[in-house]
């Protein structure tokens, strides 16, 4: 299974990755958002975990953009962040985002545990 | 919820302290003045009227004396009729007032007949000062009508000046009509700059409403910024913690585990008391319920039990829920009042022996039908009796829960109790050192009838 993280935090997308590769997945990085939807796109990555607050791009503008491109609007997109529970977030869930994850709250077995239980969903429903 | 309202009442006096009344005008004074002696002077005329017609007639009911009295009292009618209608001033009963202004004005013509018509139409005077003082337009619509239908009235009657004393009563309504001219002008002035006032304390409250808005979107704003900005370091110390103590950097010793769990337990405690603060803040600053869902009770405290249940019976406590068979709707918002379950069922299982029970029960309160209640009770250490009046404090621990428990942000009481205000409801406890503590929740419920 293919993640994208999108973080401009670099420790974060260590953590994470070090963790998730750990756990046999494939991971990619991108440190921004327009770095994020060129990964996206070349790469098809399975999910997607986005941050909301980077510099440059916002989080919810890339999402809109990947929910409006034919090649990435059918990847599921969680949003890991640390903005809390509130106008942003639902506005990403209007905008298409299929969930979210705290950060501050999701230590990295966790989110291993979540994209597992995502994977078994999705490799049940295509089956 | 005083915290909140007082906070909300903070801001709007700071906003409105920035802000002068508005300017008297000078002409108030004077107003009032001619208002008050012409006001009096009107009234000493007609009891004067009315003695020395009682006193030098003998006929009270002939054509002359009646004819006066119609025109006082439609005079009067008129000027107080323009004086109430504009001080509630809408566009239909103006439109309204204006047609009845013209009736009255007919009425007053037909009465007049072939008498003394040239000095009641003189009574437009009053009329039109009134109408000029407030609205143009509509003074001037009025005046035309009522000449027209007057002039009309004198061409038809050609008899003028037919009923005896004409002079006399002509020099009195001259007199009268004057007064009453200035009388109804300044009544209209006065009215016309309370309703400015009104109008700049009407537009001062929405402009206050709306900055309050933005006053809290605001906040809910720096609210989110500033979570952010303390979840990103924690979400680092965290989860790198996590990973040392799980063994993904080799394995650690004793002591090097001993400090990471350190750490780890720290951040966890944070987390929390970041999650606590930031409830509170959004609660606290909400200044618009916007969320009025209705909420099946019965089925929120079954799916909140539940989750606790796990927890409770690894330590061998038993909840027993006792829940009405039907549907319990409240309006509310879900997220906060399953927070409030949450918040009080924690403390329960926390505070609570090994070996113990819980109860939960959910039902209509006795005796007033429109009210719901819920007890949660448990055998567990208690609230000391010192402590007892200061547990929704913010922050306030009792002292043996800290004995108990090392976590705990001493929110979770606060928030219970800001969340059951939130929704026009009310909490109270007993409790008992080492007896157990009793929660009880009184909650407005939406009665099957009042379906949103």
């Amino acid at each position: 299974m293919k993640i994208l993280i999108v973080d401009d935090e670099e420790s974060i997308l260590d953590m994470y990755t070090e963790k998730l590769v750990a756990e046999k997945f494939t991971v990619i990085t991108a440190p921004d958002g327009i770095a994020g939807l060129k990964k996206a796109e070349e790469e098809g990555p399975d999910v997607i975990l986005l941050d909301i607050i980077m510099p440059q791009v916002n989080g919810l503008d890339i999402l809109k953009q990947l929910k409006g491109n034919d090649k990435t609007k059918k990847i599921p997109v969680y949003l890991l962040t640390n903005i809390p529970e509130g106008s942003s977030t639902g506005k990403a869930k209007e905008l298409g985002a299929d969930g979210y994850l705290l950060k501050a709250e999701t230590e990295p077995m966790q989110l291993s545990e979540f994209l597992k239980e995502l994977k078994g969903k999705m490799e049940h429903k295509t089956s | 919820m005083g915290q909140t309202v007082s906070a909300r009442d903070q801001k709007l006096a700071i906003f409105l302290s920035k802000d002068q009344e508005p300017t008297k005008k000078p002409t108030s004074i004077w107003n009032r003045t001619v208002l008050r002696v012409s006001e009096a002077t009107v009234w000493v005329i007609v009891i004067v009227l009315l003695i020395s017609i009682k006193v030098s007639s003998p006929y009270i009911f002939d054509d002359s004396s009646t004819l006066w009295f119609a025109g006082l009292i439609i005079s009067f009618a008129l000027a107080y009729y323009t004086v109430i209608y504009h001080h509630f001033g809408d566009k239909q009963r103006r439109y309204i007032k204006d047609i009845a202004d013209v009736i009255f004005i007919g009425i007053l013509g037909i009465l007049a007949k072939d008498y003394s018509i040239y000095f009641f139409s003189l009574y437009i005077l009053p009329i039109a000062a009134a109408a000029l003082a407030l609205n143009i337009v509509n003074s001037l619509l009025v005046a035309i009508f009522a000449s027209i239908f007057i002039t009309g009235n004198i061409i038809l009657n050609t008899e003028l000046f037919a009923s005896i004393e004409p002079v006399y009563f002509g020099a009195f309504q001259i007199a009268f009509l004057f007064l009453l001219t200035f009388f109804t002008r300044a009544l209209a002035l006065q009215l016309r700059e309370e309703k400015s006032q009104r109008t700049f304390f009407e537009t001062k409250l929405r402009q206050v409403d709306k900055k309050l808005e933005d006053v809290e979107a605001i906040e809910q704003e720096f609210v989110s910024i500033t979570t952010h900005q303390l979840n990103t370091p924690l979400s680092i110390i965290r989860g790198y913690a996590s990973m040392l103590l799980s063994g993904d950097a080799g394995k650690l010793n004793q002591k090097q585990k001993r400090y990471i769990d350190e750490i780890h337990t720290g951040s966890l405690r944070l987390a929390e008391l970041i999650r606590e603060l930031l409830s509170v803040t959004h609660i606290e600053t909400q200044i618009h319920n916007q969320d009025n869902q209705p909420i099946d009770l019965t089925a929120l405290v079954q799916s909140s039990v539940d989750e606790f249940k796990g927890k409770a019976i690894m330590r061998s406590i038993n909840i027993n829920c006792r829940l009405p068979n039907k549907k319990i709707t409240v309006l509310g918002n879900q997220v906060q009042l399953e927070q409030v379950l949450n918040n009080l069922l924690e403390n329960a299982v926390k505070y609570s022996e090994n070996n113990t029970n819980i109860f939960v029960q959910l039902s209509p309160r006795k005796g007033i039908r429109s009210e719901i209640e819920l007890t949660i009770v448990d055998e567990g250490i208690g609230i000391p009796v010192k402590d007892q009046e200061r547990i929704f404090q913010r922050f306030y621990r009792a002292a043996n829960s800290k004995v108990k428990d090392a976590s705990g942000t001493g929110l979770g009481l606060y928030i219970v109790k800001l969340i059951v205000e939130r929704h026009n409801g009310s909490i109270s406890f007993v409790s008992g050192e080492h007896e157990g503590t009793k929660f009880t929740i009184r909650l407005p419920v939406q009665s099957s009838k009042e379906k949103v």
